[in-house]
């Protein structure tokens, strides 16, 4: 392995290129406690539970159809689908009324929390890692890069001779900033708050998708499939099946007018 | 057969969970080494491409369905696990070559 054509202090390992991952890290872990300690635990309303359920039971009725009896299937799919009062079809002529967001009061506060402990931090943070290790080459990443990354990674040194794969200490925040968040994952499991990268992509997405979308198109799908199941039914002939592996085989079978020799 | 979805969905995020660790391990290994451009990536695809195999090898040992398709099992969260391995492996090889 070739030497590489810099030498840097020791000391810049120490008190800066291992300080930044560790201060990147724990940051994330207090943003995951601090967003549990704000958060208001959401409530769901009742009927929003019947419907969820609702759509449970019709969709474990399609996918176990075969274990039915025909006639059963038949009068469950009837008190589902049938055109006076199955209960999904009531479901869909229901009207629903769309909550506004912004006339929400717990909405606008869930709103300001979430940029409290997502927004607040990263300017904070990065702007105190900025200010505060600014200026120093703190590592090379260990693959050859194009002229075109230099802006990227060697954001507060311009050098036009330094290399493209050595790595200013803003752009090494960075960098952890995008390489945690799965080490979030590791440490702190699945959904956590610790990731910057994904609020960032949460404002993006707030307009289009931040609406719970209509319960109705859900019933309706639910009761096409319901309808057009055809059911087959698994079990058909199973006790002949059965007896001729378990059952009685000529031999053992008694009969009154055999003599019983053994 | 149908799946149960919310096995799947905890199959899935192991899968994701061992993908990282691997990525976060093979990063350390990587970076001890020394290995430099092309070499360290071929490192990280032929690691996971070995943890794809264990994968394979155990589900087909037994003959129940836990995942949506057999690619699954080797394919997925490789490129998503790949930035995590980049960080490891420039931290370690930072501390251990560089300096």
């Amino acid at each position: 392995m070739s030497e590489p054509e810099l030498r840097l202090d020791p000391a810049i390992r120490i008190w800066v290129f291992l300080p930044i991952v560790l201060i990147t890290f724990l940051v994330g872990i207090v943003r995951h406690y601090v967003s549990v300690l704000l958060t208001s635990a959401k409530s769901v309303a009742l009927n929003q539970v019947m419907d969820s359920q609702l759509l449970i039971r019709s969709r474990m009725l399609r996918e176990n159809a075969k274990f039915l009896p025909k006639q059963s299937f038949l009068m469950r799919r009837h008190h589902m689908n049938n055109e006076d009062n199955g209960i999904l079809k009531n479901q869909l002529s229901r009207t629903t009324v769309q909550p506004n967001p912004m006339t929400d009061p717990s909405m606008m506060t869930d709103m300001l929390k979430g940029n409290l402990t997502n927004v607040l931090p990263m300017i904070v943070i990065g702007g105190w890692i900025n200010w505060h290790f600014s200026g120093f080459v703190t590592t090379k990443v260990p693959f050859p890069l194009t002229l075109r990354f230099k802006p990227m990674l060697q954001r507060g040194i311009e050098l036009m001779s330094l290399d493209a794969s050595w790595v200013s200490s803003a752009s090494w925040y960075f960098l952890n900033v995008f390489g945690l968040r799965s080490i979030y994952a590791l440490v702190l499991g699945e959904n956590n708050s610790a990731d910057q990268s994904r609020v960032m992509q949460d404002q993006m997405s707030m307009q289009a998708g931040g609406m719970p979308q209509d319960p109705k198109q859900a019933f309706k799908a639910e009761w096409e499939a319901l309808e057009v199941t055809e059911h087959h039914f698994a079990l058909k002939n199973v006790e002949v099946d059965m007896m001729a592996v378990v059952g009685p085989t000529g031999d053992d079978l008694y009969h009154q007018n055999q003599k019983s020799i053994h | 057969m149908p799946l149960n979805p919310r096995n799947v969905m905890l199959n899935t995020k192991s899968l994701n969970f061992s993908r990282t660790a691997l990525s976060v391990l093979g990063g350390g290994v990587a970076g001890i080494l020394g290995l430099t451009s092309i070499l360290g990536f071929l490192f990280y695809f032929a690691a996971s491409g070995l943890l794809g195999l264990v994968y394979l090898m155990q589900s087909s040992r037994s003959d129940g369905m836990f995942f949506l398709s057999k690619q699954q099992l080797v394919t997925s969260y490789v490129f998503e696990n790949l930035f995590t391995y980049i960080l490891m492996w420039t931290l370690v090889y930072g501390c251990v070559h560089v300096y």
